[in-house]
C-alpha cells in the first residue's frame, strides 16, 4: 500500500495553473525524484505535501491519514528547504534539537537523539558552533538531520544540493543515498538536474509545465521515455521521424525494424549509445555526414547529420577507427526493438 | 576619485562635521566654566552651574515628566510598531511599501503643521491637553520609525526559517517566541532606544500639546526666555549625553548582523 497518495492535487494562482490535477503515489522506502525544468511546479508540488501551500483542489494522504487540511506542524512530513532555513541564532546542536524540544521529549532522549544525528551528518566537531559559521555542505547536512530527527514518514527535499558546487554535490549525493539506505525512510526530492535525479532516486517523476509526464525507474525513463519531452529532457536523444505499420518501420537503408508504439507517424528515440558506424561491407541503416568528432576520455563522441538535417550523436569506443569530419558514413541502429514516442509538435 | 576632487571632498566633510559639532562642544565647555556664557577668553573651570542646577526650581519635576513621557512613548512605540511591522510583513512588498510611505508622513511633515492638527484634533474630541496628548503626539513620529526599522529587519529574514520551525512542530505562537522574536529582538530594542532619543528631544509637538507643566525641552525654552541662565548649558549637556548614548546604542543594535 502506498505511503503517500496525491489524489488530483492541483494549484492555480489566479488564472495560471502552477500544478495541473496530478495523481501520484509513493511507496514506503521509495527515494522519489521529482525532476523538471525551472518553473514547472516542482516546489509548489512539494510545498503542498509539506503544508506550506494550500492546494486548490485535492486530497493528500500520508500513511492512510488525510492530511489535506492540516498545518505543517501537524503533518507527519518534514522538509529540507531550499536555502535550508537554519535558525541563525542557534548552534548546530540547538538547531537539531528544535523539533524534539517542541515535541516535549525528555531531555536525556533529546540529547542521545541529537548525538545520533550529529554522527549521521558527520557534524560532531561542529556541534556547538553557530550555524552561521558553517560551510554550505555542512549547513546542508544540519538541515537534513534536523528534519530526520523526528523520523518523518516522508522526508521532503527542495533542491537540496542546488546551492553547492559540482564536486561537493557529487559527494553529498553519495552521502544522501547512503543515509537513505541506512535509515530506510521515504524521501521525495525535487531537482532540475537530471543527472542528480538518475543518480539518487529509485523512481523518477518527470514534470513538465505543471504536469507529471512519467513516473518510472531511472532505467525505464531513460530507455522508454513516455513522450518527446521526457526523451529529450533526460539525457541526449535524437528523434528520428518514421511511419509505423503493424509494429514495424522501414529504415532508410532498407531494413525492417520492430518498434514499440501505435501505428502512424512516430519518432524513434536514439541515444548516443544506440548509434554505431556500420562495420565495413555490412549494410547501413542510415547514411550520415560526420560534422565533428570529440575525444571524451573513455570514448569519442561523433556529431552526425542526416540528409534531412537531423542531428545525431554516436559514442564510439576508443580504438575503433574514427571517420574524419566531413566524411559520409553509414550507421547502424540496434537490432533490438526500437523505442518510439509520438512526433514532437 | 583622486587628486584635487578627493582633497576637496575631504575638506568639505571635515568642515561640515566641525560646523555640526562645534556648537555642541562649546555648549559642553561653557557648562564647565565659571562665567558660563559665550564669553572669550575662557574663565577657569568650574562646577558652579551644576550646583545651581540642583537648586533650579521646577527642574526635578520637568525631568520626571520627560522620563514619564519618553519611556512610555518609546515602550508603546516598540510594542505597537513591532506588531504593525509583523502585520505589514504579510503584505506583498509593493503594498507594504505604500503603507510605509503613508506612515512615514509624520516624519517628513513640518512638526508645526502636525502640532496645529493635533491641537485641533484634541479640542474637537474633547480629550483636553495633558501628558496623554504629549505621549500621543510622540507616538505619531516614533511608531512609524519603529515600524520601518523592524519591518526592514523582518523582510531580511529568509521565510524558510519560520517555515522550518512550523515544519518541526511549532505552532505560530511558539514560532514567534522561539524564532521570530530572538531574530528581531535587537532591532526592536534598538528602535525603542532611538525612539526614546527622538522623544526626549522633541520641543515643538510637546509645547503645543502639553497644556500645563514642563518637560525638559519646554523647561529649557522657558529658562532661555526669562533668565538666559548658564544652567541651560548644564541641562543641554545632560540632554546631549543621554540622546547620543541612546541613539548610538540604538543604531548599533538595529544594524543588521549575520
Ligand atoms: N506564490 C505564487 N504566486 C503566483 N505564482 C506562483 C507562486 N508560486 C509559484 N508560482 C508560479 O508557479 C509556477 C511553478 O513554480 P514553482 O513550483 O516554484 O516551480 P519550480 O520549483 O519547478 O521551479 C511558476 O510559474 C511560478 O511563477
Ligand atoms: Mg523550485
Amino acid at each position: 500500500m502506498a505511503l503517500l497518495i496525491l489524489d488530483k492535487l492541483q494549484k492555480t494562482y489566479g488564472q495560471t495553473a502552477a500544478v495541473h490535477p496530478t495523481d501520484l503515489s509513493v511507496d514506503a522506502g521509495d527515494f522519489l525524484a521529482v525532476l523538471g525544468p525551472s518553473g514547472c511546479g516542482k516546489t509548489t508540488l512539494l510545498r503542498m505535501i509539506g503544508g506550506f501551500v494550500a492546494p486548490t483542489a485535492v486530497r493528500i494522504h500520508v500513511g492512510g491519514q488525510d492530511v489535506t487540511g492540516l498545518p505543517p506542524e501537524r503533518r507527519p512530513t518534514n522538509m529540507v528547504f531550499q536555502g535550508y532555513g537554519l535558525f541563525p541564532h542557534m548552534s548546530v546542536r540547538q538547531n537539531i534539537a528544535y523539533g524534539p524540544k517542541v515535541a516535549g521529549w525528555p531531555a536525556a532522549q533529546i540529547a542521545s537523539a541529537v548525538d545520533d544525528m550529529l554522527a549521521l551528518g558527520q557534524l560532531e566537531k561542529f556541534a556547538d558552533r553557530p550555524v552561521t559559521d558553517l560551510s554550505g555542505g555542512q549547513r546542508q547536512r544540519v538541515a537534513l538531520v534536523r528534519a530526520l530527527i523526528l523520523k518523518p514518514q516522508v522526508l521532503l527535499l527542495d533542491e537540496p544540493l542546488g546551492a553547492l558546487d559540482a564536486a561537493l554535490r557529487a559527494s553529498l549525493q553519495d552521502e544522501l543515498r547512503q543515509i537513505h539506505r541506512q535509515i530506510g525512510g521515504t524521501f521525495v526530492f525535487v531537482t532540475h538536474d537530471q543527472q542528480e535525479a538518475m543518480a539518487m532516486a529509485n523512481r523518477v517523476a518527470v514534470m513538465n509545465d505543471g504536469r507529471i509526464a512519467q513516473v518510472d525507474s531511472p532505467q525505464t525513463i531513460y530507455g522508454q521515455p513516455a513522450d518527446p519531452f521526457v526523451a529529450t529532457f533526460i539525457g541526449e536523444a535524437a528523434l528520428l521521424p518514421v511511419t509505423v505499420r503493424q509494429g514495424r518501420v522501414r529504415l532508410p537503408g532498407g531494413r525492417e525494424a520492430v518498434v514499440s508504439g501505435a501505428d502512424g507517424p512516430r519518432a524513434v528515440v536514439l541515444r548516443p549509445g544506440d548509434v554505431a558506424p556500420a562495420p565495413a561491407e555490412s549494410p547501413a541503416d542510415l547514411t550520415v555526414n560526420v560534422t565533428d568528432s570529440v575525444f571524451q576520455g573513455g570514448y569519442n563522441r561523433l556529431s552526425l547529420r542526416t540528409a534531412d538535417g537531423l542531428l545525431l550523436r554516436a559514442d564510439v569506443a576508443v580504438g575503433v577507427p574514427l571517420p574524419a569530419p566531413g566524411e559520409s558514413i553509414g550507421i547502424v541502429l540496434p537490432a533490438r526493438p526500437l523505442h518510439t514516442v509520438k512526433l514532437p509538435s | 576619485m583622486t587628486g584635487w576632487p578627493m582633497r576637496l571632498a575631504r575638506i568639505l566633510t571635515v568642515a561640515s562635521v566641525i560646523l555640526l559639532v562645534a556648537p555642541l562642544v562649546l555648549l559642553i565647555v561653557f557648562a564647565f566654566t565659571d562665567r558660563g556664557l559665550a564669553n572669550f577668553p575662557f574663565e577657569g573651570p568650574s562646577l558652579r552651574w551644576w550646583r545651581a542646577l540642583l537648586e533650579e526650581p521646577g527642574l526635578g519635576r520637568a525631568v520626571r515628566t520627560s522620563l514619564t513621557v519618553s519611556l512610555t512613548a518609546s515602550v508603546l512605540a516598540g510594542v505597537v510598531g513591532t506588531l504593525a511591522a509583523i502585520g505589514l510583513a504579510r503584505l506583498s512588498a509593493r503594498k507594504a511599501g505604500i503603507v510605509i510611505a503613508v506612515l512615514a508622513l509624520p516624519i517628513v511633515l513640518p512638526p508645526l503643521l502636525q502640532a496645529v492638527a493635533l491641537l485641533a484634533g484634541a479640542s474637537a474630541s474633547g480629550f483636553g491637553l495633558g501628558l496623554h496628548t504629549v505621549i500621543g503626539a510622540h507616538l505619531l513620529f516614533t511608531v512609524p520609525f519603529v515600524i520601518i526599522v523592524v519591518h526592514g529587519r523582518l523582510s531580511g529574514i529568509d521565510p524558510a526559517i519560520e517555515e522550518a520551525a512550523r515544519d518541526l512542530g511549532a505552532g505560530p505562537v511558539r514560532v514567534f517566541r522561539t524564532v521570530t522574536m530572538p531574530l528581531i529582538g535587537p532591532s526592536v530594542v534598538g528602535a525603542m532606544l532611538i525612539a526614546f532619543a527622538l522623544s526626549i528631544d522633541d520641543y515643538v509637538l510637546t509645547s503645543f500639546t502639553i497644556g500645563g507643566g514642563n518637560t525638559l525641552t519646554t523647561f529649557v525654552w522657558g529658562m532661555m526666555r526669562t533668565s538666559a541662565s548658564p544652567v541651560v548649558n548644564a541641562i543641554g549637556t545632560i540632554l546631549i549625553v543621554v540622546t547620543m548614548t541612546a541613539a548610538a546604542l540604538g543604531l548599533r543594535m538595529t544594524r543588521y548582523r549575520g
